[in-house]
């Protein structure tokens, strides 16, 4: 009796997270057995959390949110810096050992970064798919090409997404993609293969604060152009 | 959009619906925050990192346990009671200082799945109605995140006492939340 009486007394405190290790033990071995008991903490519960909701209002500063969705922004399209490799141990080894060891932990570190890069970028990618304010806009087949493409973007995002498969090319060609600005100033985004199957590239918009109409692919030499060289393959205007 | 629905977005990473919940709710978290801080620039920092720990740990939430808001406010409190103890604890209590400037506050952008937002309003009567010393050692777990010895330490009382006065408090909270 004396136990029931001591662990109702120190139920709520349970609910607010302020007990003992001993206490919350005793606790949570009365809550296993006892239904009453479990029903009761849910009570403290809800009035602990309306007890919140009992403070003078203040009014957050207008900011806030503002400043969260940039921070989110951030989270989804800024690379981590780069991870850091382990220490060299101090010690006095021969040189090709030591040379080996630097070797490793640059390869390691390098393939932890490509890691969290990709994994980052996938997050980026996601997101931008994800997002429902997104702009879609099919790219439309031009001068006979063939294939299926959309371009993804989300306003103010710094990166955008291309999706969907066009044709191989010969080993020294590539597309470009072109964003065309409101001067018909053309500015290179992505170089790409063309892929036989379903693919997704995730790319940077040139400048976020540029108004971009259009976008275009042409096909140029491997590595790019500083400029378009050929008529488009695959073009279409995008929404105000 | 209802808080629930919010959230399935926000496991499928809809930055959009993050916002939006932080929109619906970052006045009442600031509220609490600035509560238990009672200062702007940290309250800010709780708000802005309650709904970081939201984003990220989303996929977490589960309604069975009750309702978004109540997992945020959970998460306020316990990043609010982090600061704290970073700082070394300087809490400020009501103590001889009237609740009334709360009452013409109407109430906040509570969920209207909420089914306790009347029970709210008594349950702040209740509060004022409280005697100081019970208020005190109440708010000081609540809003402080001290245990009853923590509690009796920081206003040099026996144990005992705070644990009578805690009790006695809680008891009328209770009887208040449970008579709606």
């Amino acid at each position: 009796m004396n136990d029931h009486h001591s662990s109702s007394d120190l139920l709520p405190l349970y609910a607010l997270g302020v007990l003992s290790e001993p206490e919350r033990a005793q606790i949570e071995a009365w809550l296993a057995q006892s239904a009453e008991a479990r029903e009761a903490l849910k009570e403290y519960q809800a009035m602990f959390t309306a007890l919140a909701a009992t403070v003078p209002l203040r009014k957050a500063p207008a900011s806030l949110t503002s400043d969260f969705r940039d921070r989110l922004a951030a989270i989804a399209t800024n690379a981590p810096a780069p991870q850091k490799s382990g220490k060299l141990p101090v010690r006095r080894l021969r040189w090709v050992v030591a040379l080996a060891a630097l070797l490793l932990i640059g390869i390691t570190g390098i393939a932890a970064y490509a890691l969290v890069v990709a994994q980052n970028n996938a997050q980026t990618l996601q997101a931008i798919l994800l997002n429902n304010k997104a702009t879609r806009v099919a790219l439309v087949p031009q001068n006979g090409a063939s294939g299926t493409l959309t371009f993804i973007r989300v306003d103010s995002n710094s990166n955008c997404v291309l999706e969907g498969q066009l044709p191989l090319l010969p080993s020294e060609e590539q597309y470009q993609l072109w964003l065309v600005n409101q001067n018909g100033e053309r500015e290179s985004s992505l170089v790409f293969d063309g892929v036989q199957e379903f693919h997704q590239w995730l790319m940077a918009v040139p400048d976020v604060n540029d108004h971009y109409v259009a976008v275009s692919i042409t096909v140029e030499k491997r590595g790019g152009s500083t400029i378009p060289t050929s008529p488009p393959v695959f073009a279409n205007q995008l929404p105000e | 959009m209802d808080d629930l629905s919010l959230i399935g977005r926000i496991k499928r990473k809809d930055q959009e619906a993050m916002v939006t919940l932080h929109a619906r709710y970052a006045d009442l978290l600031y509220s609490i925050a600035y509560r238990m801080l009672n200062e702007t620039s940290s309250a800010e920092e709780v708000v802005q990192d309650v709904f970081m720990k939201a984003w990220q740990n989303a996929a977490q939430f589960d309604d069975q346990r009750g309702p978004v808001i109540a997992w945020l406010i959970g998460i306020t409190r316990n990043l609010a009671i982090d600061h704290l103890r970073q700082r070394g604890r300087q809490i400020e209590t009501t103590g001889d200082r009237s609740l009334e400037d709360s009452e013409e506050i109407t109430g906040f952008n509570l969920p209207d799945d909420w089914q306790d937002r009347e029970r709210v309003n008594s349950l702040r009567f209740a509060v004022n109605d409280l005697p100081a010393e019970q208020r005190q050692v109440i708010e000081l777990s609540y809003f402080g995140g001290m245990s009853q010895s923590e509690i009796a330490d920081y206003l040099a009382l026996p144990l005992g006492t705070v644990k009578t006065r805690m009790r006695l408090g809680l008891q009328k909270l209770r009887d208040a939340w449970l008579k709606e």
